[in-house]
């Protein structure tokens, strides 16, 4: 039990969002919970993130200037095949449910969406990955 | 048709004569006898001379189906050769005079008047000359040959008057046939129509136009004035003015409705009372497809319409939900982190929980605006739980109904109920018909209550929607599914949501339907739970 329980503190969130006070209200929950929260405007802000920190997990709009959700996750998954991906999607238009899971993202939801759902779904796909490497 | 009905007068004409004939001839003989006492002539002959017509008389009666009537006209024919054959015969014997023969073809001759066939005449004419040159002339002033001189010339003359007769007669028969065909063939209805509103002649477009059978004929019933009756200007100052390409409408005889295009002009005749001239041509073929082409058009711009504004929600969709988001996440955020810290002020947490329902009510609206307005006709169907649908419809048209102090009652009869359909479509027939209702009842006095029930039973699951207001009048039942009927102001309503809901039913191979003996004006949809078993064997 004690392996899969997540250590917080060493769990690096990278949060991509371009509104600033969904991410900033994002930030502060995640940091609340004890997550060590990374952010992002965009996605090529995001990917220099990722190249440059070692990443645990992945939050991540989809429709966002220069570089958007999909583009950051192709881009994410050619080096880190494993790391969980949930996306925020603005409703329906941006892209169809089984292709986002076809993508390679774990989750995703709607917004607006539940935060403590969203903390749930995060908390969850951390989870597997550890029982994986177990 | 007509010289067949001419051919049957005439052998019935012949037939007649022949029976004269039979009697008269026999009698002959008596005359004979009282005049010329040594005439030698016997009762016998002439007996068997109208035995012989008698003969003709049943045989053309027995063979009356096998025989044309040209042929019966021939057979009965050879009687008169007889007769004056045995006639000759009996001049012959008795030495009788060249003008006593004279009286026997003439009386021969008139007969044969009667039949214009020139051919015909030409060779008994020929027969009786060639007979006549073997009568030897008895005690007579005259020498035979001014006998056949006298008879050539009467042939000579009669021919060419019989010939010029059947030419003049096949030249106006021709003449007729001409223009009967011109009149039955020209491709537009013609009838000639007399002052009193009466149809004199028409062709065959035209009867079939006004619907008349084959067995029924022109009548007072198939008279103009009452055919169109609804259009009493066709006729009026006819003689003063015509009627060009006038398009109308009318109920036939075969009480269908029926549109035409008509001119009418008036003709002066000898007799002053004149007549007129209605042409005809059925363009209710042209008017059908014109209507569809109008409805098609309407559709066309319905769902133009519809496009747009699911576009535009699409947009407010995405400007609306991230701030959105950023409030509900907000909200929460805020609630989590008061109860970590044991703040406990009911009034804070409730109202957060209001807020954040709020925020989902929005979110629902914007949804919904979204599902309504977007062409969901290639959505895939769903296994659906129709009481989410009609929640987030009446989500969608709450405001509305709430200014309207309409009272909503639903009524599930279980709370898991499934069917298969593209929701999006559903949620459309839904709304639409939530906003009839609301906009019937915002005009009503009683009360005002919008029902929404849902049962099943083994073959399908039905959604009745009913109001309060005023019945549906009976007269336009039949009509409000139709496209383009609306009670609303002009500009209001575009009269299609009925019929599109009607057609989005039938994808679905269920009904829309006003249901009929209920106290509420009910409108009930009905899916069928075979669909879903097709769908899962399907998939």
């Amino acid at each position: 039990m004690s392996n899969n329980t997540i250590d917080y503190k060493k769990t690096n969130v990278l949060v991509v969002e371009d509104e600033p006070d969904l991410r900033e209200i994002l930030v502060y929950v995640l940091q609340d919970i004890g997550y060590n929260v990374f952010e992002a405007e965009n996605g090529e802000v995001g990917l220099k993130v990722c190249q440059n920190e070692k990443i645990d997990a992945i939050i991540s709009d989809i429709r966002m200037p220069k570089l958007d959700g999909v583009q950051l996750l192709k881009n994410m998954r050619e080096k880190s095949p494993e790391i969980p991906v949930i996306f925020l999607v603005t409703g329906f238009a941006d892209i169809k449910e089984n292709e986002v899971y076809k993508l390679g993202a774990n989750a995703f939801l709607n917004k607006p969406y539940d935060i403590n759902e969203l903390t749930q779904k995060l908390e969850n796909s951390l989870s597997d990955i550890l029982k994986k490497s177990s | 048709m007509q010289t067949q009905s001419k051919l049957r007068l005439k052998i019935k004409q012949i037939k007649i004569l022949l029976v004269i004939a039979a009697v008269v001839y026999p009698g002959w003989t008596f005359i004979h006898n009282l005049v010329f006492q040594d005439v030698r002539d016997s009762y016998t002959e002439r007996l068997l001379v109208a035995a012989y017509f008698v003969l003709l008389i049943f045989v053309t009666h027995i063979f009356k189906n096998k025989l044309s009537l040209e042929k019966q006209l021939l057979v009965l024919q050879t009687g008169r050769w007889v007769m004056t054959t045995h006639y000759f015969t009996v001049v012959a014997r008795n030495n009788l005079s060249v003008q006593y023969a004279m009286v026997a073809y003439f009386i021969t001759f008139t007969v044969s008047l009667l039949f214009e066939k020139p051919k015909y005449f030409l060779m008994y004419s020929a027969y009786v000359l060639f007979i006549s040159l073997f009568i030897k002339s008895g005690y007579d002033y005259l020498p035979s040959y001014i006998f056949q001189i006298g008879l050539a010339t009467c042939l000579g003359i009669s021919y060419i008057s019989i010939s010029n007769k059947h030419k003049l007669l096949s030249a106006i028969e021709e003449s007729e046939k001409l223009f009967r065909s011109v009149f039955e063939n020209s491709g537009i209805g013609i009838a000639l129509i007399k002052p009193n509103g009466d149809i004199s002649r028409a062709n065959e477009y035209f009867e079939q136009l006004i619907g008349l059978s084959q067995k029924t004929q022109l009548n007072e019933n198939s008279s103009a004035n009452l055919l169109f009756k609804d259009h009493p200007e066709l006729f009026q100052e006819l003689k003063t003015s015509s009627r060009k390409n006038l398009e109308i409408k009318f109920t036939n005889l075969q009480l269908e409705q029926v549109w035409a295009k008509v001119s009418l002009t008036h003709i002066e005749s000898a007799d002053h009372k004149g007549f007129s001239i209605l042409l005809t041509e059925n363009i209710t073929a042209q008017k059908k497809a014109e209507a569809q082409i109008e409805e098609q058009k309407h559709k066309l711009n319905y769902s133009a319409k519809m496009t747009a504004l699911g576009e535009m929600a699409s947009g407010i969709a995405h400007e609306i939900n991230n701030p959105l988001g950023t409030i509900g996440v907000t909200s929460t955020a805020i609630s989590n982190t008061l109860k970590k810290k044991n703040f406990e002020d009911p009034f804070v947490f409730k109202s957060l929980e209001k807020i954040n329902a709020t925020v989902d009510r929005i979110a629902k609206i914007i949804k919904g605006l979204r599902n309504f307005s977007r062409d969901a006709s290639h959505d895939d169907f769903q296994k659906t739980n129709p009481i989410e649908i009609i929640q987030d419809t009446l989500s969608l048209c709450s405001e509305s109904i709430k200014k309207s102090s309409v009272e909503t009652i639903t009524e599930y009869d279980k709370a898991e109920l499934a069917i298969f359909c593209r929701p999006a479509e559903i949620s459309q027939v839904l709304l639409n018909l939530f906003s009839n209702a609301t906009a019937v009842l915002s005009q009503y006095d009683g009360t005002r209550t919008l029902k929404i029930k849902t049962f099943s039973d083994a073959n399908n699951v039905y959604i009745e929607v009913a109001n309060s207001g005023p019945p549906i009048p009976a007269e336009i039942q039949s009509k409000i599914f139709q496209p383009f009927f609306t009670t609303k102001p002009v500009g209001e309503g575009t009269g299609l949501g009925l019929s599109i809901s009607t057609g989005i039913m039938k994808s679905h191979q269920g009904y829309l339907e006003l249901k009929k003996n209920c106290d509420e004006t009910t409108f009930m949809l009905t899916f069928p739970q075979h669909l879903s078993l097709n769908l899962n064997e399907a998939s």
